[in-house]
């Protein structure tokens, strides 16, 4: 389970000349932080990390705030077009991005955003967005609309309703949408790779696949580099696994 | 009391916040960000499909329109036929094993005991592992030369000395393997909590009654978990055919095709046969899957809640 | 949608996402067409003091040509008052993949592109280059004609010079041979043999060839090459001959070699590791890989030797690496400017040196005493020298599929992991893959 984890901290420590060695010690032997220094010294790694973070934390605020709003026309309101609009969702939900990435590639283009870090958090978003829906629209669901009658007679309308009422009571859902939408960003390859060319600009992501093909690349800097850019979200994970749990399955078990 | 508040009713119209339109209005943002980035790429998808674009082509040739050509050549065409069938393995394979080794994990670690929330967290934290982290510690793991599999090659009963991620069957085997340890934590998280929803006093009634675990489980506690095991099947479902990254850059579709998913291959026929017209074509076919697997899927939902 | 790569689009410009914030200087101005290059650098605007002049490439992710590459520029950006030239691009993996598409959609607007030998064929034949005449000119040099022919016009203007050529020799780790007590090979045979009696799986590999899909552009250009072995030719005109005698026998070897002797799953990366630390014994290297097994230890590159590829004829490919100029770019006039500067002998002779090549792209280059002080020194390259080597280009090699040759070696690669993985003999995998070379033909 765990032992891949084990392995890449392993590996990510010892000098590669015993790494590639036959058979394989399942402890280290020695160690060095040569990796790591290596990997930041040949490449850009910290502003790749930054592009990251950048990016997720964008992706994650527009994800949160679309989410939301969605979620609540979904949750309590009855409309015509419902159907249609859950519908979209639920297609954008399945639909794998590999499919038409070449065609935003050339959307992107025209509208001169190939490069621009903050537009790729514009298409994490609309890839999460449906996630994120689909975990609060039952949250939501679950407060009695009793309230709505609260706040009639407090002089509220149904957006306070939302501020004051909704939001807080369904922190946790909110907190996991924010964090499933951190890690689909910050994981990202395919998107992060079509769109931005510039080597300093890069997500971490595309960066560490790029130096998997260059040719000094050791082993023990490749995987430093994954342990570094592989730690932030299970760090993220472990702080707030509890409300992800929570959050998530309120609307699991409902169905 | 009606389930949804009809905004005629209750709040003043003059107000936005009350006005009968607020939701047309919340999920403008939505819709704008998904009609520019989602539903305009598939047009241009679709209109690339029926043409005859390559990546590459001469400055001054003329991409001209073919109609269905395309399309009528995916029919014949067996490396697209073989890629629905991969594809369709691999997602089936996904489900059982991911979502069984899930209910398997649940059901063991259902009990009480201290520290089980840190335990739980630690399990669980491949799933929150970005996907070029797995695919580099994987890669590096399967290596034939000097992956530590090979601590565990010399047992097997068969012979892997073709690479595990380079050599029939079991480039297959291995990407089933990566995207299982990926996501079947978050399905074992999942279905423990729904396995403690479970009502207890079914479950002691059952054993007043002389059931054993196994009649419990058919009886009391699968028909409660039903809903979330569908839920998961078909997240595993999504998660196997939308996967991209860890199956290309770990066998890169290949040997010979054998891991070839249909995303795969829009990627491959684009960038090494360098066909943009077919490879648009392949694209529009998934797009046409999805579209059926979702409503198929609402539908089942819809007649579910009208049962319930 | 063709039609927006023929008009350079204005919001591109002032998108300037090439170009830098700086890149406002109005130049030679797109000029369309064949025509020469006005000379001229226009007055330069109140914004800018240089003009930026990027180079696509994959060298700023190469060891070793990396700091030559800079080097190089640095000492170009230091002397010119009009024109600053800096390094872009991805690593090779990508490479062909991102020039193709960037320029598909006319977003690759650097000026400089440099190309591997298939894709500048690719690439000129599509029209995306421009003719050198002015630099070549301006430098006083005469690029080579017969390996740059296939970047040349029926008029004679030249579309690219070469700033590296390789050849394939056969080089070696001497102290393991001396070890084992045998000598470089000079047959097919004697290679297998000498490749197994010096494989002791796993600390030890008798044979280095690239073998991974995942980095099929290596691959390919490696396994393109080695028909050379039993006089084998990738195709001839529009007819594909991959299941002929020639070639199924040169891929019967190399299926041996791998099962032998060449350490299966690896990448460059790790590959280059393990030659750098003495565990591999030989292999065809191109002689632009030696710099980085310079860079990676030094110790063993002073052990490296050569000899020519192991079979009567010493045919090796040579691969031609062109720099041209990019039609879909903005500063013409100083891309020009850095090109006459680079193709002076003394100044290519410099980057020749650094980059740890020997193969002049014009003769001029081989009058600098620099140069040839430093051909005298290195030890490492007797195999890789005409003669005894006798270089044919991948043009020889692929016939009228030269540009589809991407395209031809996937076909190639996916067909034989048939045979890699004993699903079938060479024989069926290829006749496989002359199937559908056939209807690749149909695409000519």
């Amino acid at each position: 389970m765990l032992f891949p984890l084990y392995w890449m901290i392993v590996t990510a420590i010892q000098p590669p000349t015993i790494t590639l060695m036959y058979p394989p010690v399942l402890y280290p032997k020695a160690h060095n932080l040569d990796g790591f220094t290596q990997l930041f010294h040949d490449n850009p790694m910290g502003k790749w990390l930054l592009n990251s973070a950048f990016v997720a934390l964008l992706a994650t605020l527009i994800t949160t705030s679309f989410s939301i709003l969605g979620a609540y026309a979904l949750a309590w309101f009855q409309w015509k077009g419902k159907m249609a609009f859950g519908l979209m969702l639920l297609f954008t939900q399945m639909l794998p991005e590999a499919l038409i990435v070449i065609p935003i590639y050339k959307i992107f283009d025209q509208l001169n955003f190939l490069n621009n870090l903050a537009a790729l958090s514009l298409i994490h978003a609309a890839f999460v967005i449906p996630v994120g829906v689909w975990i609060l629209r039952p949250a939501f669901e679950s407060i009695p609309r009793e309230v709505n009658e609260a706040a009639q007679i407090d002089g509220c309308d149904y957006l306070a309703v939302l501020r004051k009422i909704i939001i807080p009571l369904c922190s946790p859902a909110i907190m996991a949408v924010s964090v499933v939408s951190f890690f689909a960003s910050w994981g990202d390859y395919l998107l992060a790779v079509t769109m931005i060319s510039k080597k300093e600009l890069y997500p971490a992501s595309v960066g560490l696949a790029s130096t998997m093909s260059q040719l000094n690349t050791p082993i023990q800097e490749l995987l430093s580099g994954a342990l570094i850019y592989g730690l932030p979200p299970v760090i993220l994970y472990m702080f707030i696994q509890r409300y992800i749990v929570s959050g998530l399955t309120a609307g699991a078990i409902k169905g | 009391m009606s389930k949804f508040v009809s905004p005629r009713t209750s709040f003043k119209k003059s107000t936005f916040g009350g006005s009968k339109n607020l939701p047309y209005f919340l999920i403008i943002p939505i819709t704008f960000l998904i009609a520019l980035l989602v539903a305009y790429p598939i047009g241009q998808g679709i209109y690339i499909s029926l043409t005859d674009k390559t990546l590459g082509a001469a400055l001054d040739k003329k991409v001209s329109f073919i109609g269905l050509t395309n399309y009528i050549g995916l029919i014949h065409n067996s490396a697209f036929l073989a890629s629905i069938k991969t594809t369709t393995s691999y997602a089936l394979m996904n489900v059982i094993f991911s979502v069984g080794a899930g209910l398997l994990t649940a059901l063991l670690v259902n009990k009480k005991f201290k520290g089980r929330g840190g335990v739980r967290a630690l399990l669980t934290a491949p799933w929150a592992f970005p996907d070029i982290a797995s695919v580099i510690i994987f890669i590096w793991i399967l290596n034939s030369a000097f992956g530590v599999i090979g601590l565990v090659n010399q047992h097997l009963p068969f012979d892997t000395s073709g690479g595990w991620l380079t050599s029939s069957p079991y480039a297959f085997i291995s990407i089933i393997g990566i995207s299982m340890w990926k996501t079947f934590p978050f399905y074992s998280i999942v279905l423990l909590a729904a396995l403690q929803g479970v009502p207890e006093d079914l479950l002691e009634a059952a054993t007043v009654d002389g059931a054993g675990p196994v009649k419990r489980f058919r009886h009391v506690t699968f028909p409660n978990i039903k809903p979330t095991l569908y839920l998961l099947g078909l997240l595993a479902f999504i998660f196997a055919f939308r996967q991209f990254s860890m199956i290309y850059l770990t066998t890169g579709g290949g040997p010979e095709r054998d891991t070839e998913t249909l995303v795969v291959s829009v990627y491959n026929t684009a960038f090494k046969y360098y066909d943009l017209a077919l490879s648009s074509a392949i694209g529009v076919a998934g797009l046409i899957i999805t579209l059926v697997v979702a409503i198929a899927f609402l539908s089942l939902q819809n007649r579910a809640q009208k049962r319930s | 949608m063709t039609k927006e790569i023929s008009k350079p689009n204005p919001s591109e410009t002032l998108g300037a996402s090439n170009v830098g914030r700086r890149g406002f200087l109005k130049g030679a101005g797109a000029v369309a067409g064949a025509a020469a290059i006005t000379s001229v650098s226009a007055a330069p605007s109140a914004h800018a003091a240089k003009a930026k002049v990027n180079i696509t490439t994959w060298m700023g992710f190469e060891p070793g040509r990396k700091e030559a590459w800079e080097g190089i520029i640095a000492k170009f950006n230091a002397q010119s008052t009009t024109t600053e030239v800096a390094l872009s691009g991805w690593p090779f993996a990508q490479y062909v993949n991102q020039v193709l598409t960037g320029l598909e959609a006319g977003s690759l607007t650097d000026d400089l592109i440099m190309s591997t030998p298939d894709l500048a064929v690719r690439l000129f034949a599509s029209g995306y280059f421009l003719p050198l005449t002015e630099p070549i000119k301006a430098a006083g040099v005469t690029p080579n004609p017969k390996i740059h022919a296939y970047v040349t016009d029926k008029a004679g203007a030249c579309y690219g010079v070469s700033i590296v050529t390789v050849n394939f020799g056969l080089l070696y780790n001497s102290e393991l041979f001396a070890k084992a007590k045998i000598k470089p090979p000079t047959t097919p045979e004697e290679l297998l043999a000498a490749a197994t009696k010096l494989t002791k799986k796993p600390n030890q590999y008798g044979f280095w060839h690239p073998n991974i899909m995942a980095e099929q552009g290596d691959f390919w250009f490696n396994l393109q090459n080695w028909v050379n072995m039993y006089d084998g030719v990738w195709a001839v005109g529009k007819t594909p001959q991959a299941n002929s005698t020639a070639v199924v026998k040169s891929l019967d070897l190399w299926l041996k070699l791998y099962n032998a002797a060449i350490p299966k799953g690896i990448n460059n990366a790790a590959a280059t590791q393990l030659a750098a630390n003495g565990r591999i014994a030989q292999g065809f290297w191109v002689s632009a890989a030696v710099n980085t097994l310079k860079s990676t230890n030094p110790e063993v590159y002073a052990k490296l030797r050569s000899v020519p590829l192991p079979h009567a004829s010493h045919k090796a490919a040579s691969r031609v690496h062109p720099i041209s100029l990019n039609k879909l770019g903005k500063n013409k006039a100083q891309a020009t400017e850095f090109l006459s500067w680079l193709f002076k002998p003394e100044n290519m002779a410099d980057l020749t040196i650094a980059c740890l090549d020997f193969i002049p792209p014009f003769p001029e280059m081989t009058k600098v005493a620099k140069f040839q002080s430093y051909l005298k020194d290195q030890k490492w390259i007797d195999g890789f020298l005409t003669p005894p080597s006798v270089p044919i280009t991948p043009m020889d090699m692929m016939g009228d599929f030269i540009t589809k040759s991407d395209e031809f070696g996937t076909i190639v690669l996916t067909n034989l992991q048939s045979a890699i993985n004993k699903k079938s003999t060479v024989k069926q995998a290829m006749d496989k893959a002359q199937t559908e070379l056939l209807a690749l033909a149909t695409k000519l």
